[in-house]
């Protein structure tokens, strides 16, 4: 099974799960198997979404479970090492 | 396979199909299924001659028929006949194994559907006529036709937001 945090990345760019279905052109009800982990996508769909949300397809998708976002903006510190996600 | 290119489009077609939500279409296809198979074994079982159980058994093909050709037309059809450049690689996983079942059923049928008919009609003693085969092949033929459509159905899952 292949993790993937679409869902965190859509909310945070404020797209509905139609709008960002038509960026990637697949169904919307693709997006929402997807976020829920009832489907894994392909490689030429986990680059689509990457470049979408314009980061690398290792932030998006992984073989491990993501940890909570809390717990890994309770470990950084310092402002300045970027992107949190 | 480019996704470019699959699903660009894909609205506009799916509009010409009827919109069923995943309940009504699981409804629909109970209805389709069950009363196909009811018409089969009633008109096996009941005599050739006029009589109330074949009125009821005739109505009963015509809602099966009837619910089979809306099923044919509605959007999960849609998915289950379309090319595969027309949708998305999930629907086409789904699809894949919508049809597998479905070949799983119409091997059932035509192992176990044509064996207990036959059975049946030895015990019974009532004879196996090439109108009951034809009954037979009418259920085949429309419940194969729609078996993956109403598989997607079962499967489907609505869209949240």
């Amino acid at each position: 099974m292949i993790h993937n945090r679409i869902a965190l990345y859509r909310t945070e760019k404020g797209m509905s799960r139609r709008e960002l279905a038509e960026r990637v052109d697949v169904n919307p009800q693709t997006i929402g198997f997807l976020e829920r982990g009832t489907y894994s996508p392909s490689v030429e769909l986990a680059l689509k979404f990457a470049r979408e949300f314009g980061v690398k397809v290792e932030a998006l998708f992984s073989l491990d479970p993501f940890p909570p976002l809390a717990d890994e903006l309770g470990t950084r510190t310092d402002p300045s090492e970027g992107d949190l996600r | 396979m480019s996704l470019n290119q699959s699903v660009s489009g894909d609205g506009v077609r799916r509009r010409s199909y009827i919109l069923l939500r995943p309940g009504a279409a699981k409804v629909l296809s109970v209805v389709a299924l069950g009363c196909l198979h009811l018409w089969l074994v009633l008109s096996f079982v009941l005599s050739k001659e006029f009589s109330w159980g074949n009125l009821i058994a005739s109505c009963v093909s015509l809602v099966g028929m009837l619910a089979a050709v809306i099923m044919f037309l509605c959007t999960y059809s849609y998915v289950a006949n379309a090319p595969d450049r027309w949708i998305d690689e999930r629907e086409l996983t789904q699809r894949n194994a919508a049809y597998f079942r479905a070949l799983q059923y119409v091997i059932v049928m035509i192992l176990f559907g044509l064996l207990s008919l036959q059975v049946a009609s030895r015990v019974l003693s009532h004879p196996f006529t090439s109108e009951d085969f034809t009954t037979y092949l009418t259920v085949l033929f429309f419940s194969s036709l729609i078996m993956p459509a109403c598989i997607l159905a079962w499967r489907d899952q609505p869209v949240l937001d």
